[in-house]
């Protein structure tokens, strides 16, 4: 009987260390480990959508007079002359390449700004196309790549 | 004898129930908030907060003002912004000798040159004038 209340004191005590080291594993090293990795992991996401955003605000790219600019509305004349050189050096993080393709949905036109590559984040933004008179329905695609 | 066991064990065994109980019950509720003070004041956090903000400030087609005040008072912050690059120090508020506690950075979209020191509030501000962007970072 004496043995048996031996064994379970000694028993408590045992899971008793167990449960304190699981939950300061679980306090300290876990919380801080899921923490760093979610704002890690969403990095290259929030650039690409940031950029992106970034983008079809632009003047570089979308309708412009002396007065607005009509984010999201790109312009044609603008895509078929653009300088991919001065639009990267003005918008695009140091440490990531990226390259943009627009899709005219309505007429099947293409432009690719920048030079292709094997992106970590690709994101699509509905963008129109001002061509003329006629405004057109597209896409915006941007393809981000860390150095 | 015998009797002095079966306390003893009582004892180690309601103990153990008391410090499991403190462990995952009560400590989990003081550490969440410790730890939340701790994340939100950490510039992990605040670099990744006014790095999307000055980055989507460029998003604006007028002009935009944002402000961001960080969540907690305990620390304050010296940020600066060259080459795309975002630097941020943490300092502690309470400490006279504004001692760098930690430095992190990050890269943005659009190149607003700025330096400021020992700030909590940060007005990011964007203006177009003569078709051109001008961006300004200030406390």
């Amino acid at each position: 009987m004496k043995g048996l209340y031996k064994m379970l004191a000694d028993m408590f005590g045992g899971i008793l260390i167990v449960a304190l080291c699981i939950a300061i594993f679980f306090l300290f090293v876990g919380y801080y480990v899921i923490i760093k990795g979610v704002i890690k992991s969403s990095e290259e996401e929030r650039k690409t959508i940031n950029l992106g955003h970034v983008l079809i605000s632009s003047d570089k790219l979308v309708y412009s007079d002396e007065k607005r600019i009509s984010r999201a509305i790109l312009d044609e004349n603008k895509l078929d002359e653009i300088d991919s050189n001065e639009l990267f050096k003005e918008i695009g993080y140091p440490n990531y390449n990226y390259f943009i393709q627009i899709i005219n949905s309505d007429t099947g036109k293409s432009w690719i700004i920048g030079e292709e590559l094997k992106p970590q984040v690709v994101k699509v933004f509905p963008v129109a196309i001002k061509n003329g008179d006629e405004i057109q329905v597209g896409k915006l695609i941007v393809s981000l790549r860390g150095k | 004898m015998k009797g002095d066991i079966v306390t003893e064990t009582l004892w180690i065994i309601g103990l153990s129930i008391l410090i499991f109980l403190i462990v995952f019950v009560v400590v989990p509720k003081f550490w969440k908030s410790i730890a939340e003070t701790a994340i939100l004041s950490s510039p992990d956090v605040i670099i990744r907060d006014l790095s999307g903000l000055i980055t989507i400030s460029g998003a604006a087609p007028h002009d935009i003002t944002i402000y961001y005040e960080t969540p907690t008072e305990k620390y304050s912050y010296n940020l600066e912004v060259d080459g795309k690059i975002l630097n941020i120090e943490m300092i502690s508020s309470d400490d006279i000798s504004k001692q760098v506690k930690e430095k992190v950075s990050d890269e943005i979209a659009i190149d607003p040159h700025t330096s400021i020191f020992d700030s909590r509030i940060f007005t990011i501000e964007k203006t177009r004038e003569n078709e051109k962007n001008s961006y300004e970072v200030y406390p």
